[in-house]
């Protein structure tokens, strides 16, 4: 990949990336335009300020950290596993984390407030992790396919069980239990907000101490050990932190399928191989596709909303279909 | 004046193949061939020292040093491995011989220094590939990807070479090319080789010292002229076999007897 396209790729992602933010800022029942921007920040006591902290910036900072992370724990999970079709949720955590959010609906425990649900989701993505971890790392050394079927088995078992309790429950709790699994940007708690914001950044950081690991690893775990990396711990290492950072995106904001999927894809289209210029240019796409999808989900049916899961995996699918089908254009992936 | 020691080595895999009671002692500048038939367990040896499978007897020692107690990191800069294929991921040549520094990466170092590209750029040269570097390696010949795999393995610095066959499914033109790049840098820089090789007439021309492994076990070692004799190939190999020396080198090379002849002579 040429390197001087690479450094005007990233800039140009930040660029795109703020006029979705000013897009995502402005659009809405109340129309903010850009002019507009400057004057609200300076009279706080406006409605107008009102809007803009209190629902459109902390919907924002969640639709980039979201997808961001996503995507991120996608294109680090296709590159542990060398497997294209790994994605965050394929190993089971949003099935995990979904069934523990309906336990929780179903048997109307309330105990810990505002919270409760993100907890519960959290919980149960923690327990999924454990399960496949513990599973697919038996005797020591790392099985992927093992893994991955543990991965898909939890899901049907999760989704199973999910379809048990939606079918034993009062009809009002199936709205809240389908509206989880389908996603949403829609957090009004500024703490969960500045919490995930503050969780994508650490995790992008922290991938970045494995970029030289990662990089040896498209060779294959034999030739990176031949290199000197401890494939084997690397790879358990990364497992935790992209299961950390999807339970936390599914406990924020539930399951929103395909960025995870899709974004890494394209970006090693754009971006070609290299996991030192792939990491971030994953993040920025995965952001500003969120944030897009999220624009969408907000006016389509406006005033009514749509979940975010349903946009991303129309116009995900649609587009990696798209991708797939140009002959010129490789998926590169072992 | 032993400089790779391995003594009494045995490992394989969980209820299925062994190599058993492997001992070779080899000298600073060596150029080892490890020889035998399909499946008699070179590439097992070869997995035991690189660590791939763990010994379950025997120690491997190198300058002194245990190598099995090192870190995987400090074992990649005093031992390198060329396999036989080398994975085909879209990146270019001068990228995969730049993987070839991951060992001396520092922990947030992010771009490579120009250390790296220079060294880089030295094998590039030296494996007569530098006009290659920008090529993909998906769009190189099977001798030209050799070269990449060799280029980078060399990159590592390392003091101990492993070259899985090497040679097996390139032509001679490459053949030659590689065996006497080893040799020049066997010579000139003292770089200990260790190849698994199939083609007997190349071990008994380049090695000095061969390895004959029959069924895990070692038949015999030593001097080419040692190993390669018709009577001992005929066993390991059950094949017939007619040992001659090379004219110009004085090393022993074999013909193979087919089936008509050897029933015509006789």
């Amino acid at each position: 990949m040429n390197k001087n396209r690479l450094y005007f790729l990233i800039p140009l992602l930040i660029i795109i990336l703020s006029g979705a933010v000013l897009l995502s800022l402005g659009v809405g029942e109340m129309h903010l335009s850009i002019e507009m921007l400057p004057g609200i920040f300076a009279n706080k006591d406006s409605m107008e300020y009102g809007v803009l902290s209190q629902i459109r910036i902390p919907r924002t900072l969640l639709a980039i950290s979201i997808g961001g992370s996503l995507s991120l724990a996608g294109v680090i999970l296709q590159g542990i596993y060398h497997n294209p079709l790994v994605e965050p949720y394929t190993l089971g955590i949003s099935g995990g984390a979904s069934l523990g959010i309906t336990l929780v609906i179903v048997t109307g425990i309330n105990s810990l407030g505002m919270i409760t649900l993100p907890a519960s989701g959290f919980t149960g993505a923690l327990v999924t992790i454990f399960l496949v971890y513990f599973l697919g790392f038996r005797r020591g050394s790392v099985s992927i396919g093992r893994m991955l079927l543990t991965g898909v088995m939890i899901s049907f078992i999760s989704s199973s069980l999910i379809l048990f309790l939606m079918s034993v429950t009062e009809v009002e709790n199936i709205h809240g239990i389908v509206f989880w699994t389908m996603g949403s940007l829609n957090e009004s708690n500024s703490y969960m907000v500045n919490g995930m914001v503050a969780v994508s950044i650490i995790s992008l950081a922290i991938s970045y101490m494995f970029t030289a690991p990662l990089n040896a690893l498209r060779l294959g775990n034999n030739m990176a050990r031949h290199l000197g990396i401890n494939s084997q711990q690397v790879i358990t290492l990364l497992f935790i932190l992209t299961s950390l950072l999807t339970g936390t995106c599914i406990a924020v904001a539930g399951v929103i399928g395909f960025v995870g999927l899709i974004i890494p894809h394209v970006s090693r289209i754009i971006a070609g191989t290299d996991y030192r210029y792939l990491l971030i240019v994953s993040f920025l796409c995965g952001s500003i596709f969120l944030l897009l999808c999220d624009i969408l989900a907000r006016t389509i049916i406006f005033p009514n909303e749509l979940p975010i899961g349903v946009i991303t995996g129309i116009t995900g699918g649609i587009t990696f279909l798209i991708i797939v089908s140009q002959p010129k254009l490789k998926i590169k992936i072992n | 004046m032993s400089f790779f020691v391995v003594d009494n080595l045995s490992c394989g895999y969980k209820e299925g193949f062994m190599v058993n009671e492997i001992s070779l002692n080899l000298p600073k500048g060596a150029f080892a061939g490890i020889i035998g038939g399909n499946g008699s367990g070179k590439s097992t040896i070869f997995k035991g020292i690189t660590g791939e499978l763990s010994l379950l007897k025997g120690t491997i020692f190198m300058d002194d040093i245990d190598i099995l107690s090192l870190s995987v990191k400090e074992r990649s800069k005093r031992i390198a491995v060329v396999s036989q294929f080398i994975d085909k991921y879209p990146m270019t040549a001068e990228e995969y011989v730049l993987m070839g520094r991951t060992p001396f990466r520092k922990a947030f170092q992010f771009f490579d220094t120009p250390e790296d590209r220079e060294e880089a750029n030295y094998f590039l040269e030296l494996t007569g590939i530098s006009h290659l570097k920008n090529k993909l390696i998906t769009q190189l010949s099977g001798g030209e990807q050799q070269m990449v795999a060799l280029a980078c393995a060399l990159t590592q610095k390392p003091s101990l070479l492993l070259l899985d066959e090497p040679t097996s499914h390139l032509d001679i033109t490459y053949q030659s090319k590689i065996m006497n790049l080893l040799h020049r840098l066997n010579e000139q820089e003292g770089l200990t080789v260790i190849m698994i090789i199939h083609d007997l007439n190349l071990a008994g021309e380049y090695c000095n010292h061969l390895t004959l492994i029959k069924d895990g076990r070692i038949v015999i070692q030593g001097e080419p002229k040692d190993v390669i004799s018709s009577q001992i190939i005929n066993n390991v190999y059950n094949t017939s076999v007619y040992v001659v020396t090379n004219p110009i080198s004085g090393k022993p090379a074999i013909f193979q007897v087919s089936e008509k002849w050897l029933q015509i002579k006789n």
